[in-house]
């Protein structure tokens, strides 16, 4: 197996092109995303371990299988990001259903965040817990709570969220912008204890 | 998530799983383009078979024509079918772009619009070098179904008692009388003494004319109008006719009224 320290003097991009002649390597960009995608898997539907298991692991072997394919005009993990959405996407219509809640760590200071970039009510409690903006989360639009979760939680800009959803950026700016507008008023609209 | 890499390294290695090979990749790309640009050259061409048709219909005398037949006049001059081929191939040129690996960039009304005009662009060139007309033609050749300009202006052009007429010259004179024969086989005696040529006419056996003017008698029609069969202008072609009726055709520069 590949040692960590090989991995981390290189670039995505690098250790895309080592992958294709030492499928070793593909071990450093599978350790380098794990986490960050099994969260990102997590905070837009809900999954138990196991099942976001199976989601990483189905997307890193399609990722790997269409290695050649990478467009290097998007960073590669917006094009991780892709797969493991399509993936994830692709789950949720085998199980024909969606996913009844968000899960979030009730430390994720992101979420205060989140609450503030939105604007919601100046003079509504600021301070809202995870707890409560999960209820937000879950009672929105899937379209536009994931444009949120990559925007805010996941920190991407406009420009790899267009390329992860595939949409023109434009479009994606408008979403968010809704995005935006409707969590605002299922804050104000009524206590978010009763909206779970 | 232990060992997760190890596991999936292990399940590649296992089910022999290989990359797909560059070549794939390109292969579907340039597929993808390609099916585009065949797309707005379909376009492109059933825009100069609507040009064709229209330019046709755009001449002296023919808001007479569209007042006294506004439906068949639409039905004749404006190509439904190629209306519909070029919205069919917009949408599919639309689709193309949009799996190409930069399509999803671009808003749908970008690329639509984009498509569409490439298709006006190229069909406005087609139209000017003629294509138009042979398409239209080639087709009314070899597709049974399908009804040409000339077939679907017949109809439009045989009410003698509303004062239109068309048909194939017999014999005469434009500037006397014309024995023409009618697209269902009647024969008319044309005066034309104090007729107006609108475009060339030839005034040969087989030539076919359209003429606006009124019935004066059983089988006799009094001309006030001449139009060739087929608008001309700069980089048509005229017909021409050979003494059996065989059809010529012979490029003419300029317009000769």
């Amino acid at each position: 197996m590949t040692d960590h320290g090989q991995c981390a003097e290189k670039t995505d991009e690098e250790l895309v092109t080592l992958t294709l002649k030492d499928r070793e390597l593909y071990a450093c960009l599978i350790r380098r995303y794990e986490a960050p995608l099994a969260r990102y898997v997590r905070r837009i539907s809900g999954y138990s371990d196991d099942d976001i298991a199976d989601i990483l692991q189905n997307a890193f072997i399609s990722a790997y299988r269409n290695l050649n394919g990478f467009d290097p005009s998007l960073k590669f993990s917006s094009w991780l990001y892709r797969i493991v959405h399509n993936e994830t996407i692709s789950q949720h219509r085998k199980r024909r259903a969606r996913p009844q809640t968000v899960s979030v760590e009730e430390n994720d200071n992101v979420f205060e965040l989140l609450a503030s970039e939105v604007d919601v009510a100046r003079d509504a409690d600021r301070a809202m817990t995870a707890m409560r903006i999960r209820a937000v989360l879950d009672a929105m639009d899937p379209k536009y709570r994931e444009v949120l979760v990559l925007k805010y939680l996941e920190d991407k800009d406009y420009r790899e969220i267009s390329d992860i959803l595939q949409k023109p950026m434009g479009t994606i700016a408008t979403l968010i912008n809704r995005a935006k507008k409707q969590f605002r008023n299922k804050v104000e609209d009524g206590p978010l204890s009763t909206i779970r | 998530m232990k060992d997760f890499s190890k596991n999936i390294l292990q399940t590649i290695e296992r089910k022999n799983i290989q990359p797909l090979p560059r070549w794939i990749f390109f292969a579907q790309q340039a597929g993808l383009v390609g099916a585009f640009l065949l797309s707005v050259l379909v376009g492109g061409i059933s825009v100069s078979v609507i040009l064709f048709s229209l330019s046709d219909a755009v001449e002296t005398g023919m808001g007479r024509m569209m007042r006294m037949h506004p439906g068949p006049f639409l039905f004749t001059y404006l190509p439904y079918v190629w209306v519909l081929v070029m919205i069919a191939f917009g949408v599919l040129a639309y689709v193309e772009a949009r799996h190409t690996k930069a399509g999803y960039r671009y808003r749908m009304a970008t690329i639509v619009g984009a498509s569409f005009l490439a298709s006006i662009v190229l069909g406005g060139l087609l139209h000017a070098a003629g294509a138009g007309r042979l398409v239209d033609r080639r087709f009314a050749e070899v597709v049974p179904q399908y009804r040409g300009l000339d077939a679907r202006k017949m109809h439009l052009w045989m009410h003698p008692q509303e004062g239109v007429i068309a048909g194939r010259i017999v014999s005469g004179s434009a500037t006397t009388t014309l024995t023409i024969e009618d697209f269902t086989g009647m024969r008319w005696i044309v005066e034309t003494d104090a007729v107006v040529s609108r475009g060339t006419i030839e005034a040969v056996p087989g030539e076919r004319i359209r003429v606006f003017g009124s019935v004066v008698a059983p089988g006799v029609f009094h001309a006030t109008e001449l139009f060739p069969w087929t608008k001309q202008g700069a980089m048509m072609i005229p017909e021409r006719f050979d003494g059996r009726g065989m059809l010529m055709r012979e490029r003419k520069m300029p317009l000769r009224s």
